[in-house]
Protein backbone atom coordinates (compact mmCIF):
# COMPACT_ATOMS: atom_id res chain seq x y z
CA UNK A 1 0.00 0.00 0.00
CA UNK A 2 1.53 3.15 -0.93
CA UNK A 3 1.04 6.91 -0.49
CA UNK A 4 1.86 8.75 -3.60
CA UNK A 5 1.58 12.60 -2.72
CA UNK A 6 -0.44 15.33 -1.00
CA UNK A 7 -1.37 18.77 -1.50
CA UNK A 8 -2.81 21.40 0.89
CA UNK A 9 -4.64 24.18 -0.18
CA UNK A 10 -6.16 26.93 1.65
CA UNK A 11 -9.29 28.89 1.47
CA UNK A 12 -7.82 31.39 -1.56
CA UNK A 13 -7.41 28.57 -3.97
CA UNK A 14 -3.21 28.64 -2.74
CA UNK A 15 -1.56 25.69 -2.15
CA UNK A 16 0.23 26.04 0.74
CA UNK A 17 2.25 22.20 0.40
CA UNK A 18 3.07 19.68 -1.82
CA UNK A 19 4.88 16.77 -1.54
CA UNK A 20 5.09 13.83 -2.88
CA UNK A 21 6.25 10.13 -1.94
CA UNK A 22 6.01 8.10 -4.84
CA UNK A 23 5.10 9.60 -7.93
CA UNK A 24 6.10 7.50 -11.30
CA UNK A 25 4.64 9.77 -13.71
CA UNK A 26 4.24 13.81 -14.06
CA UNK A 27 1.33 15.65 -15.19
CA UNK A 28 3.35 17.08 -18.06
CA UNK A 29 2.52 20.75 -16.86
CA UNK A 30 3.83 22.84 -14.54
CA UNK A 31 3.40 22.44 -11.18
CA UNK A 32 1.64 25.59 -10.57
CA UNK A 33 -1.10 24.59 -13.13
CA UNK A 34 -1.62 21.07 -11.92
CA UNK A 35 -2.01 22.73 -8.40
CA UNK A 36 -4.51 25.03 -10.13
CA UNK A 37 -6.23 21.98 -11.81
CA UNK A 38 -6.59 20.17 -8.68
CA UNK A 39 -8.43 22.62 -6.67
CA UNK A 40 -10.48 23.40 -9.71
CA UNK A 41 -11.51 19.79 -10.14
CA UNK A 42 -12.10 20.05 -6.27
CA UNK A 43 -14.61 22.93 -6.29
CA UNK A 44 -16.25 21.57 -9.60
CA UNK A 45 -16.88 18.41 -7.69
CA UNK A 46 -17.90 19.75 -4.77
CA UNK A 47 -20.59 22.06 -6.88
CA UNK A 48 -21.91 19.07 -8.46
CA UNK A 49 -21.90 16.88 -5.69
CA UNK A 50 -24.11 19.41 -3.40
CA UNK A 51 -26.32 20.48 -6.77
CA UNK A 52 -27.21 16.90 -7.13
CA UNK A 53 -27.38 15.71 -3.34
CA UNK A 54 -30.25 14.05 -2.57
CA UNK A 55 -30.12 14.67 0.98
CA UNK A 56 -28.47 18.17 2.07
CA UNK A 57 -25.35 20.01 0.89
CA UNK A 58 -23.20 19.08 4.03
CA UNK A 59 -20.18 16.77 4.41
CA UNK A 60 -20.06 15.93 0.43
CA UNK A 61 -17.19 15.15 -1.05
CA UNK A 62 -14.14 12.50 0.71
CA UNK A 63 -12.44 11.39 -2.74
CA UNK A 64 -12.99 9.12 -5.75
CA UNK A 65 -11.39 5.64 -7.01
CA UNK A 66 -10.08 6.00 -10.76
CA UNK A 67 -9.03 2.42 -11.98
CA UNK A 68 -4.86 2.93 -10.53
CA UNK A 69 -4.82 5.01 -7.70
CA UNK A 70 -7.34 6.58 -5.22
CA UNK A 71 -7.92 10.73 -4.09
CA UNK A 72 -8.64 10.63 -0.31
CA UNK A 73 -10.26 14.41 0.36
CA UNK A 74 -10.76 16.30 3.81
CA UNK A 75 -11.90 20.11 4.46
CA UNK A 76 -11.66 21.95 7.43
CA UNK A 77 -14.74 23.95 8.33
CA UNK A 78 -12.23 26.94 8.24
CA UNK A 79 -11.29 25.92 4.45
CA UNK A 80 -8.00 23.84 4.39
CA UNK A 81 -8.57 21.23 2.05
CA UNK A 82 -6.12 18.10 2.46
CA UNK A 83 -5.82 15.97 -0.95
CA UNK A 84 -4.07 12.91 -0.24
CA UNK A 85 -3.65 10.13 -3.57
CA UNK A 86 -2.96 6.45 -2.60
CA UNK A 87 -3.12 3.60 -3.82
CA UNK A 88 -6.38 1.69 -4.71
CA UNK A 89 -5.72 -0.84 -1.70
CA UNK A 90 -6.13 1.94 0.82
CA UNK A 91 -9.01 1.88 2.84
CA UNK A 92 -10.52 5.45 4.50
CA UNK A 93 -7.83 7.53 4.88
CA UNK A 94 -10.43 10.56 6.68
CA UNK A 95 -8.38 10.13 10.31
CA UNK A 96 -5.08 10.09 8.82
CA UNK A 97 -5.90 13.43 7.20
CA UNK A 98 -7.75 14.66 10.00
CA UNK A 99 -4.22 13.92 12.28
CA UNK A 100 -2.39 15.64 9.47
CA UNK A 101 -4.56 18.93 9.90
CA UNK A 102 -5.03 18.62 13.67
CA UNK A 103 -1.55 17.37 14.97
CA UNK A 104 0.59 18.54 12.17
CA UNK A 105 -0.62 21.04 10.32
CA UNK A 106 -2.17 23.30 13.04
CA UNK A 107 1.11 22.48 15.83
CA UNK A 108 3.43 23.52 13.43
CA UNK A 109 2.06 26.02 10.83
CA UNK A 110 -0.42 27.47 12.48
CA UNK A 111 0.57 28.06 15.80
CA UNK A 112 3.86 28.90 14.43
CA UNK A 113 4.04 32.93 14.98
CA UNK A 114 6.47 33.79 11.96
CA UNK A 115 4.24 31.33 9.90
CA UNK A 116 1.51 33.96 8.33
CA UNK A 117 -1.90 33.00 7.52
CA UNK A 118 -2.10 32.02 3.00
CA UNK A 119 1.89 31.46 2.90
CA UNK A 120 3.44 29.02 1.11
CA UNK A 121 4.65 26.34 3.98
CA UNK A 122 8.39 26.33 3.92
CA UNK A 123 8.56 24.87 7.46
CA UNK A 124 11.09 22.47 7.80
CA UNK A 125 9.41 20.89 11.02
CA UNK A 126 6.63 20.57 9.46
CA UNK A 127 7.88 18.57 6.54
CA UNK A 128 9.92 16.89 8.83
CA UNK A 129 6.91 15.67 10.93
CA UNK A 130 4.59 15.07 8.17
CA UNK A 131 7.19 12.61 6.55
CA UNK A 132 8.13 10.80 10.00
CA UNK A 133 4.18 10.34 10.34
CA UNK A 134 3.66 9.10 6.62
CA UNK A 135 6.89 6.45 7.08
CA UNK A 136 4.90 5.58 9.96
CA UNK A 137 1.63 4.47 8.98
CA UNK A 138 1.17 0.97 9.36
CA UNK A 139 0.12 0.49 5.76
CA UNK A 140 2.78 2.16 3.65
CA UNK B 1 10.72 18.08 21.78
CA UNK B 2 7.86 16.24 20.42
CA UNK B 3 4.61 17.42 21.86
CA UNK B 4 2.44 15.22 19.54
CA UNK B 5 0.02 14.34 22.73
CA UNK B 6 -0.69 18.02 22.31
CA UNK B 7 -4.98 17.92 22.26
CA UNK B 8 -5.05 15.45 25.70
CA UNK B 9 -2.12 18.04 26.70
CA UNK B 10 -3.39 19.28 30.58
CA UNK B 11 -0.84 21.22 31.42
CA UNK B 12 -1.91 25.14 32.00
CA UNK B 13 -0.68 28.37 32.96
CA UNK B 14 -1.82 30.42 36.20
CA UNK B 15 -5.04 32.09 34.80
CA UNK B 16 -2.88 35.14 37.26
CA UNK B 17 -0.04 35.32 35.48
CA UNK B 18 -2.85 34.99 32.29
CA UNK B 19 -4.54 38.52 33.57
CA UNK B 20 -1.54 39.73 34.39
CA UNK B 21 0.33 39.24 31.30
CA UNK B 22 -2.60 40.79 29.26
CA UNK B 23 -2.80 43.68 32.24
CA UNK B 24 0.81 44.40 30.96
CA UNK B 25 -0.17 44.30 26.80
CA UNK B 26 -3.13 46.84 27.85
CA UNK B 27 -1.61 48.77 30.39
CA UNK B 28 1.40 49.48 27.43
CA UNK B 29 -0.94 50.13 24.90
CA UNK B 30 -2.36 52.69 27.01
CA UNK B 31 1.01 54.38 27.33
CA UNK B 32 1.63 53.75 23.83
CA UNK B 33 -1.35 55.52 22.48
CA UNK B 34 -3.33 58.84 22.87
CA UNK B 35 -6.92 58.00 22.41
CA UNK B 36 -8.92 54.96 24.08
CA UNK B 37 -10.09 54.33 20.98
CA UNK B 38 -7.21 53.74 19.13
CA UNK B 39 -6.16 51.18 22.28
CA UNK B 40 -9.97 50.04 21.63
CA UNK B 41 -8.59 49.60 18.13
CA UNK B 42 -5.35 48.23 18.43
CA UNK B 43 -6.93 45.65 21.03
CA UNK B 44 -9.56 44.81 17.99
CA UNK B 45 -6.85 44.15 15.60
CA UNK B 46 -4.79 41.59 18.22
CA UNK B 47 -7.67 39.91 18.93
CA UNK B 48 -8.79 39.66 15.19
CA UNK B 49 -5.33 37.72 14.41
CA UNK B 50 -5.11 35.94 17.48
CA UNK B 51 -8.68 34.29 16.43
CA UNK B 52 -8.22 33.65 13.17
CA UNK B 53 -5.43 30.72 14.20
CA UNK B 54 -7.21 30.40 17.26
CA UNK B 55 -10.08 28.75 15.38
CA UNK B 56 -7.50 26.09 13.99
CA UNK B 57 -6.87 25.24 17.39
CA UNK B 58 -10.41 24.70 18.21
CA UNK B 59 -10.57 22.58 15.13
CA UNK B 60 -8.17 20.67 15.94
CA UNK B 61 -8.61 20.12 19.51
CA UNK B 62 -12.74 19.16 19.12
CA UNK B 63 -14.07 17.53 16.61
CA UNK B 64 -16.75 20.03 15.91
CA UNK B 65 -17.70 20.02 12.26
CA UNK B 66 -19.56 22.63 10.30
CA UNK B 67 -22.46 24.52 11.99
CA UNK B 68 -25.89 24.38 10.46
CA UNK B 69 -26.92 28.06 11.54
CA UNK B 70 -26.20 31.34 13.64
CA UNK B 71 -27.83 30.19 16.60
CA UNK B 72 -25.65 26.90 16.74
CA UNK B 73 -22.72 28.75 15.52
CA UNK B 74 -23.27 30.71 19.02
CA UNK B 75 -23.71 28.02 20.84
CA UNK B 76 -21.08 26.38 20.09
CA UNK B 77 -18.74 29.83 20.52
CA UNK B 78 -19.92 29.52 24.23
CA UNK B 79 -19.94 26.05 25.60
CA UNK B 80 -16.89 24.98 23.85
CA UNK B 81 -14.91 28.10 22.32
CA UNK B 82 -15.32 30.17 25.60
CA UNK B 83 -14.64 27.14 27.79
CA UNK B 84 -11.73 25.64 26.33
CA UNK B 85 -9.44 29.17 26.07
CA UNK B 86 -10.99 31.55 28.43
CA UNK B 87 -12.70 28.55 31.33
CA UNK B 88 -16.04 30.14 31.10
CA UNK B 89 -19.16 29.97 29.26
CA UNK B 90 -20.83 32.91 28.59
CA UNK B 91 -24.89 32.95 28.64
CA UNK B 92 -26.22 33.59 25.26
CA UNK B 93 -29.19 35.99 25.39
CA UNK B 94 -31.25 39.13 23.58
CA UNK B 95 -31.64 36.96 20.38
CA UNK B 96 -32.91 40.21 17.95
CA UNK B 97 -36.55 39.19 16.46
CA UNK B 98 -34.30 38.23 12.47
CA UNK B 99 -32.11 36.06 14.47
CA UNK B 100 -28.88 37.40 13.01
CA UNK B 101 -27.88 39.36 16.45
CA UNK B 102 -27.20 38.21 20.00
CA UNK B 103 -25.59 38.73 23.10
CA UNK B 104 -22.97 37.29 25.18
CA UNK B 105 -23.70 37.81 28.99
CA UNK B 106 -20.08 37.11 30.93
CA UNK B 107 -21.05 37.27 34.62
CA UNK B 108 -17.14 36.34 35.03
CA UNK B 109 -14.21 37.73 33.04
CA UNK B 110 -11.03 36.14 33.67
CA UNK B 111 -9.37 39.13 32.18
CA UNK B 112 -10.32 41.71 33.88
CA UNK B 113 -9.07 40.07 37.82
CA UNK B 114 -7.38 42.70 39.32
CA UNK B 115 -8.32 45.59 37.12
CA UNK B 116 -9.63 48.99 38.27
CA UNK B 117 -9.80 51.59 35.15
CA UNK B 118 -8.09 54.99 35.88
CA UNK B 119 -10.40 57.47 36.05
CA UNK B 120 -8.74 59.04 33.11
CA UNK B 121 -9.49 56.15 30.80
CA UNK B 122 -13.01 55.86 31.20
CA UNK B 123 -13.65 55.30 27.28
CA UNK B 124 -11.03 51.71 27.45
CA UNK B 125 -12.61 48.89 26.53
CA UNK B 126 -10.41 47.09 28.40
CA UNK B 127 -11.50 43.53 27.26
CA UNK B 128 -11.98 44.26 23.50
CA UNK B 129 -9.15 41.96 22.30
CA UNK B 130 -12.46 39.31 23.03
CA UNK B 131 -14.56 41.56 19.99
CA UNK B 132 -11.71 40.57 17.91
CA UNK B 133 -10.55 36.94 18.65
CA UNK B 134 -14.53 36.13 17.57
CA UNK B 135 -15.12 38.23 14.38
CA UNK B 136 -11.40 37.08 13.24
CA UNK B 137 -12.41 33.42 14.16
CA UNK B 138 -16.13 33.63 12.63
CA UNK B 139 -14.45 35.05 9.73
CA UNK B 140 -12.63 31.51 8.67
CA UNK B 141 -15.94 29.79 9.03
CA UNK B 142 -17.37 31.90 6.31
CA UNK B 143 -19.48 34.17 8.89
CA UNK B 144 -18.80 37.84 8.51
CA UNK B 145 -19.79 39.06 11.91
CA UNK B 146 -19.83 42.61 13.79
CA UNK B 147 -19.00 42.33 17.34
CA UNK B 148 -19.26 45.11 20.24
CA UNK B 149 -19.23 45.61 23.97
CA UNK B 150 -22.28 46.66 25.28
CA UNK B 151 -21.63 47.30 28.55
CA UNK B 152 -18.38 46.18 30.93
CA UNK B 153 -18.28 45.52 34.68
CA UNK B 154 -15.01 47.48 34.65
CA UNK B 155 -17.33 50.55 33.66
CA UNK B 156 -19.06 49.69 36.85
CA UNK B 157 -22.02 47.37 34.58
CA UNK B 158 -23.69 44.61 36.63
CA UNK B 159 -22.73 42.02 34.16
CA UNK B 160 -20.42 42.20 30.72
CA UNK B 161 -22.20 42.14 27.21
CA UNK B 162 -20.74 41.70 23.87
CA UNK B 163 -23.44 41.81 21.39
CA UNK B 164 -22.89 39.62 18.06
CA UNK B 165 -24.26 40.59 14.72
CA UNK B 166 -24.16 38.20 11.27
CA UNK B 167 -23.70 40.96 8.62
CA UNK B 168 -23.11 37.90 5.45
CA UNK B 169 -21.98 34.69 4.72
CA UNK B 170 -18.45 34.30 2.94
CA UNK B 171 -18.20 32.24 0.19
CA UNK B 172 -14.85 29.78 -0.42
CA UNK B 173 -13.00 31.55 -3.25
CA UNK B 174 -13.74 30.52 -6.80
CA UNK B 175 -10.64 29.50 -8.98
CA UNK B 176 -9.76 31.65 -12.06
CA UNK B 177 -12.18 30.37 -15.10
CA UNK B 178 -14.83 28.75 -12.67
CA UNK B 179 -18.15 30.47 -11.97
CA UNK C 1 -8.53 46.94 70.27
CA UNK C 2 -9.64 49.20 67.07
CA UNK C 3 -7.44 50.01 64.90
CA UNK C 4 -7.26 53.67 64.15
CA UNK C 5 -5.27 53.91 61.26
CA UNK C 6 -3.72 51.94 58.22
CA UNK C 7 -0.52 53.27 56.58
CA UNK C 8 1.56 51.68 53.34
CA UNK C 9 5.24 52.67 53.60
CA UNK C 10 7.32 52.43 50.22
CA UNK C 11 11.14 50.68 50.05
CA UNK C 12 12.26 53.70 49.96
CA UNK C 13 10.39 55.13 52.90
CA UNK C 14 7.43 57.12 50.58
CA UNK C 15 4.37 57.07 51.80
CA UNK C 16 2.42 55.29 49.48
CA UNK C 17 -1.31 54.62 51.68
CA UNK C 18 -2.64 56.44 55.15
CA UNK C 19 -6.52 56.46 56.46
CA UNK C 20 -7.79 56.90 59.48
CA UNK C 21 -10.76 55.49 60.83
CA UNK C 22 -12.39 59.49 60.55
CA UNK C 23 -10.63 61.13 57.53
CA UNK C 24 -12.16 64.78 58.93
CA UNK C 25 -10.50 64.06 62.41
CA UNK C 26 -7.98 66.46 62.96
CA UNK C 27 -6.09 63.64 64.99
CA UNK C 28 -5.17 63.19 60.76
CA UNK C 29 -2.05 64.89 61.09
CA UNK C 30 -0.71 63.57 64.61
CA UNK C 31 -1.30 59.78 62.77
CA UNK C 32 0.98 61.46 60.07
CA UNK C 33 3.60 61.85 63.11
CA UNK C 34 3.16 58.76 64.37
CA UNK C 35 3.37 56.53 61.51
CA UNK C 36 6.62 59.44 60.02
CA UNK C 37 8.12 58.39 63.41
CA UNK C 38 7.78 54.44 62.96
CA UNK C 39 9.78 54.46 60.02
CA UNK C 40 13.40 54.48 62.25
CA UNK C 41 12.31 51.94 64.72
CA UNK C 42 10.91 49.64 61.40
CA UNK C 43 14.36 50.15 59.82
CA UNK C 44 16.00 48.58 62.76
CA UNK C 45 14.06 45.94 62.91
CA UNK C 46 13.92 45.35 59.30
CA UNK C 47 17.94 45.02 59.32
CA UNK C 48 17.99 42.37 61.70
CA UNK C 49 15.43 40.43 59.55
CA UNK C 50 17.93 39.20 57.57
CA UNK C 51 19.90 37.68 60.20
CA UNK C 52 17.31 35.57 61.86
CA UNK C 53 17.69 34.48 65.70
CA UNK C 54 17.75 30.87 66.53
CA UNK C 55 13.95 29.43 66.41
CA UNK C 56 12.97 32.88 64.31
CA UNK C 57 10.94 31.63 61.58
CA UNK C 58 12.91 33.70 58.61
CA UNK C 59 9.65 34.27 56.49
CA UNK C 60 8.36 36.28 59.33
CA UNK C 61 6.71 39.77 57.97
CA UNK C 62 5.28 40.80 61.13
CA UNK C 63 7.33 42.95 63.15
CA UNK C 64 5.54 43.42 66.53
CA UNK C 65 4.79 46.46 68.05
CA UNK C 66 6.83 49.51 67.91
CA UNK C 67 6.42 51.57 70.32
CA UNK C 68 3.17 52.78 72.07
CA UNK C 69 2.02 56.02 72.74
CA UNK C 70 0.09 57.84 75.34
CA UNK C 71 -3.36 57.19 73.00
CA UNK C 72 -2.35 54.53 70.75
CA UNK C 73 0.56 51.75 69.53
CA UNK C 74 2.03 51.25 66.56
CA UNK C 75 2.64 48.01 65.21
CA UNK C 76 4.62 47.28 62.20
CA UNK C 77 4.91 44.44 59.34
CA UNK C 78 7.46 44.25 56.35
CA UNK C 79 7.48 42.45 53.24
CA UNK C 80 10.21 40.73 51.69
CA UNK C 81 10.47 43.54 49.01
CA UNK C 82 10.59 46.17 52.10
CA UNK C 83 7.03 47.86 51.55
CA UNK C 84 6.09 48.47 55.63
CA UNK C 85 2.50 48.32 56.44
CA UNK C 86 1.66 50.16 59.98
CA UNK C 87 -1.25 49.88 61.99
CA UNK C 88 -2.19 52.03 64.73
CA UNK C 89 -4.31 51.13 67.27
CA UNK C 90 -6.18 52.72 69.85
CA UNK C 91 -4.22 52.26 73.49
CA UNK C 92 -6.72 50.42 75.74
CA UNK C 93 -5.97 48.31 78.80
CA UNK C 94 -6.82 45.19 77.19
CA UNK C 95 -3.85 43.35 75.45
CA UNK C 96 -4.21 43.34 72.06
CA UNK C 97 -2.66 39.57 70.60
CA UNK C 98 0.31 38.89 68.32
CA UNK C 99 -2.12 36.79 66.61
CA UNK C 100 -4.85 39.14 65.93
CA UNK C 101 -2.41 41.76 64.87
CA UNK C 102 -0.65 38.84 62.23
CA UNK C 103 -4.01 38.36 61.09
CA UNK C 104 -5.30 41.85 60.34
CA UNK C 105 -1.34 42.86 58.64
CA UNK C 106 -2.14 39.39 56.33
CA UNK C 107 -5.48 40.49 55.00
CA UNK C 108 -3.37 43.97 55.04
CA UNK C 109 -0.90 41.98 52.58
CA UNK C 110 -3.24 40.29 50.76
CA UNK C 111 -4.79 43.04 49.33
CA UNK C 112 -2.08 45.13 48.71
CA UNK C 113 -0.92 42.28 46.50
CA UNK C 114 -4.33 42.45 44.55
CA UNK C 115 -3.87 46.14 43.94
CA UNK C 116 -0.40 45.57 42.59
CA UNK C 117 -1.80 43.29 40.48
CA UNK C 118 -4.09 45.68 38.74
CA UNK C 119 -1.86 46.61 35.43
CA UNK C 120 -2.39 50.53 35.53
CA UNK C 121 -1.16 50.94 39.36
CA UNK C 122 2.70 51.75 38.66
CA UNK C 123 4.48 50.19 42.07
CA UNK C 124 5.17 53.32 43.55
CA UNK C 125 2.58 55.54 43.03
CA UNK C 126 0.10 56.78 45.75
CA UNK C 127 -2.40 53.86 46.23
CA UNK C 128 -6.19 55.12 45.15
CA UNK C 129 -7.54 51.73 44.66
CA UNK C 130 -11.59 51.57 45.28
CA UNK C 131 -11.02 47.69 46.06
CA UNK C 132 -8.03 48.60 48.59
CA UNK C 133 -9.94 51.35 50.47
CA UNK C 134 -12.58 48.76 50.88
CA UNK C 135 -10.24 46.43 52.07
CA UNK C 136 -8.83 48.62 54.83
CA UNK C 137 -12.35 49.76 55.97
CA UNK C 138 -13.01 46.16 56.78
CA UNK C 139 -9.72 45.89 58.40
CA UNK C 140 -11.18 48.86 60.55
CA UNK C 141 -14.34 46.87 61.16
CA UNK C 142 -12.30 43.64 61.66
CA UNK C 143 -10.61 44.87 64.61
CA UNK C 144 -13.40 46.32 66.23
CA UNK C 145 -14.60 42.65 66.17
CA UNK C 146 -11.69 41.81 68.13
CA UNK C 147 -12.56 44.16 70.88
CA UNK C 148 -15.62 42.62 71.55
CA UNK C 149 -14.25 39.24 72.24
CA UNK C 150 -12.20 40.64 74.77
Amino acid sequence: MTIYNLYIFDRNCSCLYYKEWTRQKEAGIPREEEFKLMYGMIFSLKSLISRLSIISAKEGLVGYTASNYKLHYFETPTGFKFVMNTDTSVGNVQDVLRHIYARIFVEYVVRNPVARPGEHVDSELFAAKLDDYIQDLSFK
Amino acid sequence: MSRQGRPQDTRKVSGELFSLTYGALVAQLVRDYEKDEEVNQQLDKMGYNIGVRLIEDFFARSQQGRCHDFAQAADVLTKVGFKMFLGVVPTVANWSAKGDEFSLILDQNPLVDFVELPETHQGLLYSNIICGVIRGALEMVQLEVKVWFVQDQLRGSDSTEIRVKFLKKLEDAVPAGED
Amino acid sequence: MAAVCVAVISKQNFPLYLRSVNPQNEADLQFQYLVHASIDVVEEKVSTLGTPKAGQDPREHYLGLLYPSEQYKVYGYATNTRVKFILVVENTTSQSRDTEMKMLFKNLHVAYADMLCNPFYTPGQKITSRTFNNAVSSIFQMSKGFTSKE
